[in-house]
């Protein structure tokens, strides 16, 4: 019975028909298809499933994603189909070559993320952390990988310092969590833990300019070679780094070769960008008719001096339309027992003021091979990169004379760049021509840098694993910087200076993991020991008295007229850090999960009384979407509920800092040298580890399998035992000693990240994603007096400070005069006669992104929005420069100054009238892309080309040039946050690109 | 079999992080141990003894201190009636700290009194850490030890010199004990630290006559001690004693009598870029214009000269400083002095520059000039007219407020901030009207006023027919003005918070002290902050 009604079964009947009708024609007329199936990055899949509709005809797909097919000729239709992946039909029509694009089946993804010495299921984390692959960073113009996650990662604050190629970056996770400088994350590549100092030299600030940052030491990093970035951001996560990770850890991993065919990819864009915005100051005509007014107005003719007839706009002839030029080219493949990946890029960046450059070769080789009957496999990482940059002297402060782009703000506009005879005019040493300063002045640094690791992993016994990883990373650097004679205010004569900067760090890694499981429970286990050795030298040469007109005075330092001796510097420091470390992951019915973690660190930098800290984590988690009341729930896909404590640490002080150090002194008295000794340091013991205790809740959901995602953490991060080199009060050897506070920094915050896959369908698919953070910031317990930092420059502002670190009080909150405009007489008014108080913050109260990417068939798009609610920022470029006094005194001012009921003779006080609300609405991304149809060319797999807009738009009502700005206005190692100050600006860019693989 | 495996790997796993283990204490590259600095220090002592010169350098280099314009210097003179900074436009503003300074309205955020204090504590550190040096290079030597005690004896003074700025500044004195830990000494127990360190090495210190240019010698501490005793009943809040008046007598004498210095016949070349060959000098610091050592020592020029007069364009001026009207008008009431008229009083103003730097010396008023002869104008292009007369202290026109240059600018120095004048802080005409005034203190106004009017006749000025304290208290203004004694005279004579001048009305008993910093207040608890603040 049974059997009879399995024959007749229809689906069974009609497919003996169709077997026939196939045989039949076979027998009458067959074709051959044949082609590529790839994944939607461009890589190939082996196993899939290829099916003639109708027939029970099929093949599936080769390592290297080929297939052939023979079929009837009359098979119209194709079905592609693999787990993990969209199924797919495709109509054959005349074609005989047929490559297929699969796009994965977002609800069956099962997303792989990166752990310290690990990578788990995404499904399996029980930390906070986000991982943010190619498809969601940033396009365009991108000289680090900080600046491809900016505004992308909720609790990620990335803010660039200013927008000069390959600029400083600072990068806060959950907050700043500590007084002193380092409030930055801890970088991992491919498993090797960077040292995080830089590796070129900033700028000296010579001829008043003011000193400049450092480059970002990512720079040596090519984008395009980066597979993923996670982000480690609660302590349960990032315990695993322990001493090192109290910042959060950002784990950045290459891009290797894959099993099957190979792969060639090459990727080029060119862009030009420009300045978004000029500042608004008077034109030549308008600054004559100004000064014409002053003098209609007091009768005082020497108003009518100071007018040299020219007619130029200093800004036009700083700024530039900037081509940038990116090439990158890698080729990839491998078999089941290696695989290979070798890249080369090319980046040509110029920025959008005159002679600033950033020219980059990078190299990369990353190989994989298992030996030993695939018990032991061995990977290799290999890195090497030569940045070559060119900085314009454009400084973070500066005295009152000031750098180029101050100059190009205020300097007057009826000035000549150039005198009749060709050489730049020069008024007065203290009226600079800053198309003069920027030609003149030639600073070039060239950084080569090399990262590598080779690693091991050795099955012992099943699930025993012995993992081996050794790493070393060097870099060096030469800043040679020249100040050319014909510059006036450079006296006396030309000045060179060179400064060399070494780092080294090498890692030694051993551990052992293994998992099993019994049952329903399943452990994975880890324990091991690391070794890191960090080295920093540096050198440098001032020199000067260089009399002729060749300004590369570097190539020839002995070519100098000067009785003034050379100055010389040298310096080097070495620290240590040796850790222990385990991880338990658990889980029980893949319901329950548990991660314990415990390091103890141990660091050269602290005295022999505490040296080692320990730092334990745990995390739990509960999927609830696992449990059987929910698991038939078609609403809820996904919902996981996790809990994380964690204790991590900080120890960036500089070396030694326990250590009582002796400093080898001479003094040249009359040209007679003496010698002396001098206590460098007072030493401290005790001194030990800044600690952060972090408590984290959040909640992963997913709903309409999967259709609406995201993930919700509340944080709760303590720092306390804060390292400070604390000032001595009374007499003592040295004006400081590093101790650790007693004082807390509370940061407290909610982020939140919600994903909404509105349409999924063949042609047409769009994605959108919103991110929030809101972050609280308060220092608890601080029983000094308030720190002051946030120095303000310019004329009438030396040494004046404008922010605070004081109980109770938020980090960096501002203290300033309350204005409140101006009195009959056109002078300003301030509130209780002009007492300072708290008022504002830089940082925001909230931050919002919103991204969305939406495919129709061969077209993409890609748009961002970025915004950052609440900041104030400190113009102080409009505080020293932009003001109605200035005219008065022959230089330029704004059309809003000139119209303010202003008195000409009003003092520039720092006030909270340039204390602005630099809430800002970004369209800070947009990327057209097509994607060619290469069906039936059998050498290509895939074009795409592509136009991508930067900073296209900001609404904001922030009157400098950019509301996104931090120039470092540090005082001593005490940083300050959203105070601008002629910051390089950040220029709009269109991009055209084209990525071919194959 | 597995189990050997697992063992096996397990045992090399661990050697590894055995052997791979540390101690953390990697090599010191540019820092060494203290140890190995005295020893090598104490071979060269050994060697040649003037090497512990170099040792008590860095004590005679907290004497820099002493020249910016924004440290104790700004302390000494910015809140008297010689020196104000007003407000000019957009110039000098600087978050209101000269205003608050000449005003009386300092707080203790204020960033000059802190940067004061601290310059004072650096420079004291220093004479603590030179004095421990040398004993801990003597060790038990005592040979050794008595060879250094006259070096250890110049840090000593130096100590107590930064020690008498912290009691007449602050009141409170830091410093440290016999351990090297920081202590902390009352007004009056500084007082007598001072006397008594300054008592026990004058006799250790060399006559005048047998030391180097710029070091200190026995002549020095007496003058310091004489200073120290004419203001011991400010710093003891009582009235003063003949008994502390002998003192300043006697010491006064032994400078006098010693026969090593006497009055200048040329004013201003004290003050010149070559002036080591001065003979009123008592303490000074040494400065170079071919050498760092000379680095800001053009500020005494920078600070108060109008942008535009930049002597040929080898100074960038910063047009700050200048003298207050009142102090101005002392030198003549009828106030018809332009450069260089109608006072015969060569302190008051000088030419010789004029004919190279176009910058007149003392005090300057009137229409400036270019080097070339051509009159100067001012940033607005209105003829530059320096006028005595500041209308506004909040504000100023950049020409108003009569200029003070009594330490010629050095155009030859190698950068326009350095210069090659040494500046004198203890001079030889102080001791002179020290003697004078405390023996008008004691009554005997006849023997004070001839020794006022040998000093003026000596510096070309007509002689006084009375002396009282406010004859005194400006004779002392027109010799010594500018050059840092001005806040201790004003208080010594009631009229620092008591006087009134432009810019500055009678404010509270409490300002004749400093306030305590902030910052030293939280971070040394043993201070308290000064009443009234």
């Amino acid at each position: 019975m049974e059997n009879r009604l399995r024959f007749f079964n229809p689906q069974v009947i009609i497919s003996m028909l169709l077997m026939v009708l196939s045989l039949y024609a076979y027998a009458q007329e067959k074709m051959v298809i044949s082609g590529t199936v790839l994944d939607d990055t461009g890589e190939p899949i082996p196993g899939v499933s290829i099916i003639a509709k109708g027939t029970n005809l099929g093949t599936t797909t080769d390592f290297e994603g080929l297939y052939r097919l023979e079929i009837p000729a009359a098979t119209q239709t194709l079905v592609f189909s693999f787990v993990g992946f969209v199924t797919q039909e495709i109509n054959i029509g005349s074609q005989t070559r047929i490559d297929v694009k699969m796009q994965m089946d977002i609800a069956e993804l099962a997303e792989v993320v990166v752990i310290g010495y690990g990578s788990i299921e995404k499904k399996d984390v029980t930390g906070a952390m986000t991982t943010v692959t190619p498809k969601d960073f940033n396009k365009g113009v991108m000289t680090n990988p900080t600046e491809l996650l900016q505004g992308r990662v909720s609790g990620v604050n990335i803010t660039p310092s200013s927008g000069e190629p390959g600029a400083a970056v600072s990068v806060n996770i959950r907050g700043a969590n500590s007084i002193r400088s380092s409030n930055q994350p801890l970088y991992v590549i491919d498993g090797v833990p960077l040292s995080g100092g830089n590796t070129t030299e900033g700028g000296s600030g010579t001829g008043d300019t003011g000193g400049s940052q450092a480059k970002n030491p990512l720079n040596f990093l090519n984008p395009d070679d980066i597979a993923s970035i996670d982000i480690l951001k609660d302590a349960s996560a990032t315990a695993i780094y322990g001493s090192r990770g109290a910042n959060g850890v950002v784990i950045i991993t290459t891009k290797r070769g894959k099993s099957g065919q190979g792969n060639v990819s090459y990727s080029t864009y060119v862009s030009a960008s420009q300045v978004r915005k000029k500042m608004d100051v008077l034109s030549a005509i308008d600054w004559r008719k100004a000064r014409i007014g002053l003098y209609q107005e007091t009768g005082n003719d020497g108003y009518l001096d100071f007018d040299f007839g020219a007619t130029t706009d200093w800004q036009d002839e700083i700024f530039r339309t900037a081509i940038t030029q990116n090439h990158s080219l890698s080729f990839s493949g491998g078999s089941e027992k290696g695989n290979y990946r070798a890249s080369i890029g090319y980046l040509n960046q110029d920025g959008i003021v005159e002679t600033s450059n950033l020219n980059r070769y990078t190299a990369r080789l990353n190989l994989s091979q298992k030996l030993l009957n695939d018990k032991l496999s061995m990977s290799m990482n290999l890195t090497a990169t030569n940045t070559k940059d060119r900085t314009p002297p454009i400084g973070d402060g500066g005295g009152h004379l000031g750098d180029a782009l101050v100059n190009a703000i205020r300097a007057n506009p009826t000035m000549p760049v150039k005198t009749d005879d060709g050489e730049y005019f020069q008024f007065a040493t203290s009226d600079r021509n800053p198309v003069a300063m920027i030609n003149l002045m030639d600073d070039r640094s060239t950084t080569d840098r090399y990262l590598g690791n080779v690693t091991g992993d050795l099955e012992i016994v099943k699930g025993l694993h012995l993992n081996f990883n050794y790493g070393l990373d060097r870099s060096t650097s030469t800043r040679n910087a020249n100040y050319s004679n014909r510059l006036v205010y450079i006296t006396p004569d030309g000045q060179a200076e060179v400064r060399d900067l070494y780092t080294h760090s090498d890692l030694m890694e051993v551990y052992l993991k293994y998992n099993t499981s019994v049952g329903a429970h399943s452990f994975d286990v880890l324990g091991g020991y690391a070794y890191q050795y960090f080295e920093r030298r540096g050198k440098g040469i001032t020199a000067l008295g260089y009399t002729n007109n060749l300004l590369l005075y570097t190539n020839s330092l002995g070519a100098r007229v000067s009785d003034v001796p050379v100055g010389l510097y040298s310096w080097g420091d070495i620290s240590e850090l040796q850790s222990y470390f385990g991880r338990v992951n658990y889980s029980y019915d893949n319901k329950y999960l548990a991660t314990f973690t415990l390091r103890a660190d141990g660091s050269s930098k602290f005295g022999p009384n505490n040296r080692y800290g320990i730092f334990p984590s745990a995390a739990v988690s509960w999927r609830l979407s696992e449990e059987d009341f929910l698991k038939s729930n078609t609403t809820v896909s996904n919902l996981k509920f996790r809990l994380g404590f964690g204790k991590t640490g900080n120890q960036e002080i500089p070396n030694y800092a326990y250590f009582p150090q002796y400093q080898a002194v001479s003094y040249d008295l009359n040209g007679e040298t003496l010698l002396s000794i001098r206590t460098a340091r007072t030493s401290n013991p005790n001194l030990q580890w800044e600690t952060s205790v972090q408590y984290n809740a959040g909640l992963d959901f997913g709903f309409f399998n999967d259709r609406v995602e995201g993930t919700m953490d509340y944080f709760y991060k303590t720092t306390s035992n804060l390292l400070y080199n604390t000032p001595t009060g009374g007499v003592a050897f040295t004006t400081n000693f590093w101790q650790n506070l007693d004082t807390e920094i509370i940061n407290n915050g909610i982020e939140l990240a919600v994903t909404g896959h509105l349409m999924t369908t063949k042609n047409f698919d769009w994605s959108t994603t919103v991110i929030f953070t809101k972050i609280d910031n308060k220092v608890k317990g601080f029983e000094y007096a308030a720190i002051q930092t946030g120095r303000l420059n310019g004329p009438g502002m030396t040494n004046v400070y404008i922010q605070v670190i004081e109980d109770g009080a938020g980090l960096h909150a501002f203290n300033l005069r309350q204005f409140e405009g101006y009195d009959s007489e056109g002078y300003s008014i301030y509130a209780n006669e002009g007492q300072l108080s708290l008022t504002g913050s830089p940082y925001p109260d909230f931050t919002l992104g919103l991204s969305n990417s939406i495919t129709y068939r061969g077209f993409d798009l890609d748009f961002f929005l970025d915004s950052k609610v609440g900041q104030d920022v400190y113009n102080n470029t409009a505080n020293s420069l932009i003001n109605k006094p200035a005219l008065a005194q022959a230089k330029n001012i704004s059309y809003d100054e000139l119209y303010a009921q202003r008195s000409i003779e009003d003092g520039e006080v720092p006030s909270t009238k340039y204390l602005e609300d630099a809430s800002f609405l970004r369209v800070s991304n947009v990327t057209l892309g097509y994607n060619f149809p290469v069906t039936g060319i059998d050498w290509i797999s895939s074009a795409k080309i592509y136009v991508t807009g930067q900073n296209l738009y900001v609404m904001t009502n922030y009157t400098g040039y950019d509301p996104e700005v931090n120039t470092n206005k540090a005082v001593g190692d005490i940083p300050s946050f959203g105070i601008d100050y002629s910051s390089y600006p950040r220029p709009r860019t269109i991009l055209v690109g084209m990525n071919l693989n194959f | 079999m597995k189990t050997k495996i697992v063992q096996r790997i397990s045992s090399v796993v661990l050697m590894v992080i055995i052997v791979g283990c540390t101690d953390l204490s990697p090599e010191l590259v540019s820092e060494t141990t203290g140890d190995e600095l005295l020893n090598d220090a104490r071979a060269r002592i050994l060697n040649d003894i003037t090497e512990a010169e170099g040792i008590i350098q860095p004590a005679y280099d907290g004497l820099y201190q002493f020249l910016g314009e924004r440290n104790i210097y700004a302390l000494t003179e910015g809140s008297t009636d010689e020196m104000v900074t007003p407000t000019r436009g957009t110039d000098w503003g600087d978050n209101g700290i000269w205003l608050a300074l000449h005003q009386h309205k300092w707080t203790p955020d204020h960033f000059i009194v802190q940067n004061g204090w601290d310059d004072l504590r650096t420079g004291s550190a220093r004479a603590y850490e030179a004095i421990d040096l040398l004993e801990k290079i003597a060790g038990d030597d005592q040979a050794l030890l008595f060879e250094l005690e006259p070096f250890i004896a110049e840090a000593r003074f130096l100590r107590a010199y930064y020690s008498w700025h912290f009691i007449d500044l602050f009141g409170q004195t830091p410093v440290l004990d016999e351990n090297l830990e920081e202590d902390l000494l009352q007004r009056g127990q500084a007082v007598e630290f001072v006397i008594n360190e300054l008592e026990e090495i004058v006799p250790i210190l060399p006559d005048a006559s047998s030391s180097t240019y710029g070091k200190v010698n026995r002549q020095t501490a007496q003058a310091l001690l004489a200073k120290v005793y004419l203001n011991k009943h400010i710093y003891e809040d009582r009235e003063v004693e003949n008994s502390d008046l002998d003192k300043v007598i006697g010491f006064c004498d032994e400078v006098i009598t010693s026969g090593n210095f006497q009055l200048a016949s040329d004013y201003f070349a004290m003050f010149d870029q070559h002036n080591e060959s001065s003979t009123e000098t008592l303490l000074v610091l040494q400065n170079s214009g071919d050498f760092q050592r000379g680095f800001q020592a053009q500020t005494r020029a920078l600070m108060t000269l109008h942008y535009y007069m930049n002597a040929g364009g080898v100074l960038e001026p910063w047009n700050g400083m200048c003298s207050t009207e009142d102090f101005f008008n002392k030198w003549d009431a009828d106030k018809n002095l332009t450069n260089g008229v109608a006072t015969s009083d060569s302190r008051f103003t000088d030419d010789r520059y004029f004919p190279t730097l176009a910058l007149n010396l003392g005090f300057i008023t009137g229409q400036q000039y270019k080097v070339n002869g051509d009159p100067l104008t001012d940033r607005k292009g209105n003829p530059l007219i320096i006028t005595a007369e500041i209308e506004s202290i909040t504000q100023a026109k950049e020409y108003e407020g009569a200029r003070v240059l009594k330490w010629a600018p050095d155009t030859d120095a190698a950068y326009q901030s350095w210069a090659d004048n040494d500046i004198a802080l203890l001079r030889y005409a102080d001791v002179v009207l020290m003697k004078a005034e405390a023996m008008w203190r004691k009554g005997n106004s006849g023997g004070a006023m001839s020794i006022l009017n040998n000093l003026r006749s000596v510096r070309g000025a007509a002689n006084l027919t009375e002396v009282s304290a406010q004859t005194i208290l400006d004779e002392r203004g027109f010799e010594l003005y500018w050059e840092g004694y001005r806040r201790t005279d004003l208080v010594r004579f009631g009229q620092f918070t008591q006087g009134t001048w432009f810019g500055k009305e009678v404010s509270a008993e409490t300002y004749n002290l400093y306030s305590i910093p902030s910052v030293a207040l939280s971070a040394f608890r043993k201070l308290k902050q000064n009443p009234g603040y």
